[in-house]
């Protein structure tokens, strides 16, 4: 056989040979039919000392008890899921979805894209947690965050800023802090929704005035990232300007438990008063799921003690089962019951209503107006 | 040989065309258009892109074509390790990138301690700017390469001969050659830096979000899909007519001077003792060029080892540890081999694809040019919409819910267009004679093609080779949207250690991924050396 | 060895005609030479035998095969290029064993074939070598080599000297013709420079503005032009009748220079310059300028001439009518 044939057939063959050992390296099509399918976020329980571990006791305990097969889809961003559902809507594949932060559920509620249902150990939840994310219980919480500002108190303590410690929306507007400020994008990220919808909400309700101007007399100081990651591989990176971040209340947890570099973190004050907003995590049944019924257990197993137990050093944030006894390294964490709530201030629907709007002068802002 | 041509295109309709038109096309109304085209963040966005993206590529191919004529022309020590360098870049993550400048000329940066005036480098429009020329002035570099032939010195001879100096063969023969690869460079950096997402975020902030951004803000933020849909549609719409019209205009112009028909392959080599004029010219070139591309990389390179108390190689301690591959779920080892197989698997099917479309469109279509297209349009797919179109499309039919295959198919989809450009460039220098000669003494079509005409074209195929290594290695929103668990790249294991705030093990494995395809890369490009010297 | 035949092949690009219903008939073992100014279409011609050119029209038959659809690497030819394309990835071996590789010939035979070949074209031992380590005129020797290794049926040869030195021209002619005669192939020889297709050829074809205009042995073209276009470009002096239309052509030989006032034509005596053989005599006419070719002793009594008016007379004058637009 001619030279140059017999080289092609060479590297056919070779490619051929690492495609299938690759698929069987892989494991193979997923075997069985699945009982049970869930949407859910890329780094749902994966922040803890194993995630791999911390699977099993969360999806293969259930798997185990109700003799079922889980599948698991995970979205690089919660936000994917709604138009994934979307594009299900007429044979959904999915049963259950969990990570809806309150505007996404508020969409998914529009959509129809869920069925209302309150698992039994609802009532252990805080009702105000239940009412900010959705009365009407097509999503419920099953964990929450506190939204904070993360410093870097080697580089802003209290010799340069004396009231650094109770941090007001006012102080930031000096360009001092204000340049060393890094905020996510509203527009792409959802933290930096959250952030602007907790400075909006303050400044209408709380202060009763325009949110506007604030971020008029910061937009050429501090630096707008598009999301989390970027914004805190910015912050923790060693040659950097900035020195406050957007972030979560629970960070200097984090820190501890695994003997990370100590950020102090606050949330902003008024008059003596923490005032700080929650992203609150829900799940919900998806409308004509396959699978109705198992979703509704994974629904009440997922607020269960076993699970509720895993939240803290999992997903660093806060179980919405208020009984849930919280780790020791919590107590360098911001403590939620000594903050005002924003979210209490307006109804979700009226959040999720206004956002486009706000979205919009916010980005008409930032760009010049 | 229709079978052959309709590989590619099956291919990219496959992966490409069906997603993208079945997402589009689900009820979008004239309203839809009317108002995102009315709105004036819509408009400010287009006009980000568009100022961005023609000084990204002008800027580019400035820096980049003076390159690219030293490469094509010139043999010099360390000639595969600047070619190695040069292509670096195009594969970090944005974030990765934006630390690296900062690290380098930002206030406390390297250089930015010294010089403070450079922080316009790292930040705001100008840093845009920079990182995009930083991203795409290689490419131009080798686009413009690729498009010369080698040159015959008797020709030289004869036109010295003939009264005209070297400068004047150079003004005539080879100059035109060139500006088609310069034309590429600057359709391809324009297209990149006008669709670009993160790097006018992180480096720019959000005043100069671009037209994707804003596409990107309507689809997930918004939940406005119809409005994101019809502006993707508009933006392509506006970018493949562009794109079509000079295309044409330009592979026209560039195909109507003559090819040259060298019979050597020779390079002049450079000594400062033999040819001083020369080898000073081009140490001027390569000395700030060659520095602008490795200084960010060395910045990096000192983010990643200094800690808190200073210089130290803990980062990569911990990387290799077995904490870094519990949180990650999965061992550092396998993320490697994840990315490597991915690139080297995109590598063969793009080059593959490539040089099908490649020959086809030169050697047997009269009416290439609308082929090429086809297979060039996918580039002006909103990336935001792709990943996700092809999860909706695809990823229920067996044998895609595997999921690594879409990942394939998407680095694919992105290097396609590189690689039939690296490859066509390659094939049409090929003197038509010599195949004329084949022919006459025998060989039927593909026989002239295996044993004339590749073994001529072998810098093309490691151009474009490299690049679609490079491109997959580099290739994050897709494959982020994708991915599962037992499939995580580097590129994606990055941004996870960033969640999980392991920054130090991030940049550490940046750097990683830098050096060790520095060292492939260094590697191909002297292997390509020594089969071109014949 | 066979005969090629092309019979009314007409080849269009576009609107333009680059061989307008040509037909042709080359016998078998003949060297046949394919002449004319650039442009004329030969080349073309040359290609369409080839297989290289798709015809718009018209057939190419080789002995008793209809060959106008087979692929050029069915049809059993060799060919030379102007520019010889030799590969230049391959040493010499590798390029005169090309096409026995194509036809899958077993190692052995092949290196004998490749060493006669070369023998063929007395040029051995370069096989190691790569064409650019080569002159102009082995890379022709091996180009021919290449050509005529597989035993082809015909060989074709496009403009084969213009890319050799002046001195080595002559050379290479020979060979070829050598070659030619001692292998007997049929073979078709495209060349614009008149001198040369007299030498080698066996027949010539005239040819101009994408017609074959005359054809013929070298004797009978040159003893009898069949138009005012044929005689010019193989050398004849082609004046204006002044007496009366048309066209007068002589040969440069057959005109004689005296001091006036005797009859004839009027001109003033540009130069005399000496050339291999013989004087060289520009007049010009007024309209036209004529040469004529003198010997020494003539020369001679014209060297006081120069810059002077003299007349010429013509003798064995051929007659022809005004040309059309196209040709001269």
């Amino acid at each position: 056989m001619r030279g140059w044939r017999l080289a092609l057939l060479m590297v056919g063959i070779l490619l051929i040979a690492s495609v299938t050992g690759f698929y069987f390296i892989s494991g193979g099509p997923r075997g069985g039919e699945s009982s049970l399918t869930i949407y859910t976020y890329g780094s749902l329980f994966k922040y803890g000392d194993d995630p791999n571990a911390t699977y099993a006791a969360v999806f293969g305990a259930f798997e185990r008890q109700y003799n079922v097969n889980i599948t698991v889809r995970y979205f690089s961003d919660a936000g994917d899921i709604i138009p994934a559902l979307l594009s299900e809507r007429n044979s959904p594949k999915a049963d259950l979805v969990i990570g809806l932060t309150s505007v996404l559920a508020a969409k998914a509620k529009q959509e129809n894209l869920l069925q209302p249902y309150a698992p039994p150990s609802l009532s252990k939840v805080p009702t105000y947690l239940v009412n900010d994310l959705d009365p009407d219980h097509y999503v419920v919480p099953y964990e929450y965050g506190l939204i904070a500002i993360d410093i870097d108190g080697s580089y802003i303590n209290e010799s340069a800023y004396p009231s650094i410690g109770s941090l007001s929306y006012e102080d930031l507007r000096a360009p001092a802090l204000a340049s060393s400020l890094l905020v996510e994008n509203p527009a792409t990220s959802s933290v930096g929704q959250d952030f602007l919808l907790s400075q909006i909400v303050f400044y209408q309700q709380v202060l009763k005035s325009d949110w506007k101007p604030w971020w008029r007399s910061v937009r050429d100081y501090v630096k707008v990232v598009p999301g989390w990651d970027d914004a805190f591989g910015i912050f923790s990176s060693a040659n950097t300007n900035y020195h406050m971040v957007v972030s979560f209340g629970t960070d200097p947890a984090y820190s501890a438990y695994f003997n990370y570099t100590m950020y102090r973190t606050v949330v902003p004050q008024h008059n003596g008063t923490m005032y700080g907003w929650l992203q609150i995590e829900g799940m919900g049944i998806v409308n004509n799921a396959p699978h109705a019924d198992t979703a509704k257990a994974f629904e009440e197993w997922m607020l269960s003690d076993v699970v509720q137990n895993l939240i803290p050093l999992n997903e660093w944030v806060y179980p919405a089962v208020s009984t849930v006894q919280l780790p020791d390294v919590y107590k360098f964490a911001i403590d939620p019951s000594k903050v005002s709530i924003l979210n209490n201030l307006v109804p979700t629907s009226q959040l999720a209503q206004n956002l486009p709007q706000w979205l919009e002068e916010w980005q008409s802002i930032m760009a010049g107006s | 040989m229709a079978i052959l041509g309709a590989l590619p295109l099956a291919f990219v309709g496959l992966f490409s065309y069906f997603p993208q038109l079945d997402l589009y096309l689900s009820g979008l109304s004239q309203g839809d258009f009317l108002r995102v085209i009315l709105s004036p963040l819509s408009r400010l966005a287009a006009l980000n892109s568009l100022t961005q993206a023609l000084l990204s590529a002008t800027l580019a191919v400035l820096v980049g074509y003076p390159g690219g004529l030293i490469m094509a022309r010139y043999r010099f020590p360390l000639k595969g390790a600047f070619q190695a360098t040069a292509i670096v870049p195009f594969m970090l993550p944005t974030v990765v990138v934006a630390t690296a400048f900062t690290a380098t000329y930002g206030p406390a940066g390297l250089l930015g301690k010294a010089l403070p005036w450079l922080s316009f480098m790292a930040d705001g429009f100008t840093g845009i700017i920079a990182v995009n020329v930083f991203y795409n002035a290689p490419l131009v570099m080798f686009l413009v390469a690729s498009s010369i032939e080698r040159v015959d010195p008797e020709l030289l001879h004869a036109a010295s001969i003939f009264g005209g100096n070297r400068l004047h063969y150079i003004r005539r023969f080879l100059l035109p050659q060139t500006v088609s690869g310069a034309a590429t460079g600057f359709l391809f950096t324009f297209l990149y830096s006008f669709m670009a997402f993160a790097v006018p975020l992180i480096v720019g902030g959000p005043r100069n979000f671009t037209l994707e951004v804003q596409i990107y803000t309507l689809f997930k933020q918004y939940l406005d899909f119809r409005g994101a849909a019809a502006l993707a549609l508009v933006q392509l719409a506006g970018l493949g007519a562009a794109s079509y019209f000079y295309l044409s205009r330009t592979i026209a112009a560039a195909e109507r001077t003559p090819a040259s028909t060298g019979s050597a392959f020779t390079q002049e080599g450079l000594s400062l003792r033999r040819r001083r004029a020369s080898t000073l010219s081009v140490l001027m070139y390569m000395a700030p060029v060659g520095f602008f591309l490795f200084a960010p990389i060395v910045g990096l390179a000192l983010e990643s080892l200094s800690g808190r108390e200073g210089w130290s190689f803990d980062s990569y301690a911990r990387l290799a540890s077995t904490i870094v591959t519990t949180r990650l779920g999965i061992p550092l080892q396998s993320i490697v081999f994840n990315t490597v197989f991915f690139a080297a698997i995109t590598s063969a099917l793009a080059v593959s694809l490539g040089l099908i479309s490649a020959y086809l469109t030169l050697r047997v279509f009269r009416s290439g040019r609308k082929y090429e297209l086809f297979l060039f349009l996918p580039m002006m797919f909103s990336p935001v919409t792709t990943a996700f179109a092809l999860y909706v499309a695809l990823e229920s039919q067996p044998p895609f819910n595997l999921i690594w295959p879409l990942i394939i198919a998407s680095h694919v989809l992105v290097a396609l267009p590189l690689t039939v450009r690296f490859l066509s460039n390659s094939l049409s220098k090929v003197p038509s004679e010599l195949i004329e000669a084949a022919s006459v003494s025998g060989s039927s079509r593909a026989d002239a093609l295996f044993r004339v005409e590749l073994p001529l074209t072998w810098a093309g195929f490691v151009a474009a080779g490299a690049f679609a290594f490079a491109t997959s290695l580099g290739e994050f929103a897709a494959t982020n949207f994708l991915v599962t668990p037992e499939y995580t790249t580097m590129t994606v294991a990055v941004y996870q250690l960033l969640g999980l705030r392991m920054t130090q093990e991030a940049y550490a494995l940046s750097t990683l991924l830098v050096l060790a395809s520095f060292a492939i890369f260094a590697v191909a490009f002297r292997l390509q050396e020594e089969l071109s010297l014949g | 060895m066979v005969e090629l035949t092309a019979r009314g092949i007409t080849v269009r690009y576009g609107r333009t005609f680059a061989l307008k219903d040509v037909s042709l008939e080359i016998q078998d073992g003949e060297l046949l030479v394919l002449l004319g100014p650039s442009g004329c279409g030969k080349t073309t011609l040359l290609r369409a035998l080839a297989g290289l050119v798709e015809l718009s029209s018209g057939r190419v038959i080789m002995g008793d095969e209809d060959v106008t659809a087979l692929h050029p690497s069915r049809r059993r030819i060799g060919m030379v290029f102007q520019t010889t394309a030799l590969f230049p990835h391959l040493d010499v071996f590798g390029n005169v064993s090309y096409p026995l590789e194509a036809r899958q010939e077993d190692k052995a035979r092949m290196k004998d074939k490749v060493r006669e070949a070369l023998a063929l074209v007395r040029l051995e031992g370069v096989e190691d070598r790569f064409p650019h380590e080569l002159s102009g005129g082995q890379r022709q020797r091996v180009a021919l080599a290449r050509a005529l290794v597989a035993d082809p049926r015909a060989l074709l040869l496009d403009e084969p000297l213009s890319s050799v030195d002046a001195r080595l021209r002559d050379e290479l002619r020979l060979e070829v013709q050598r070659i030619q005669r001692a292998l007997r192939i049929t073979t078709v020889y495209v060349t614009h420079d008149h001198e040369e297709a007299f030498l080698v050829a066996d027949r010539i074809a005239v040819m101009s503005g994408g017609r074959v205009v005359q054809v013929g042995r070298p004797r009978e073209i040159e003893a009898s032009p069949s138009t005012s276009f044929v005689a010019w470009f193989i050398g004849y002096n082609v004046v204006k009748d002044r007496a009366g239309g048309g066209l007068i052509a002589f040969r440069r030989n057959d005109a004689v220079i005296s001091a006036p006032p005797a009859s004839g034509l009027i001109g003033t005596l540009v130069s005399l310059t000496r050339g291999k053989n013989d004087w060289s005599a520009v007049v010009d006419v007024g309209t036209e300028t004529i040469q004529v070719t003198l010997d020494d002793a003539k020369a001679g009594e014209l060297e006081w001439s120069v810059g002077k008016q003299v007349s010429l007379q013509v003798q064995n004058e051929l007659r022809f009518p005004e040309p059309e637009s196209k040709e001269r």
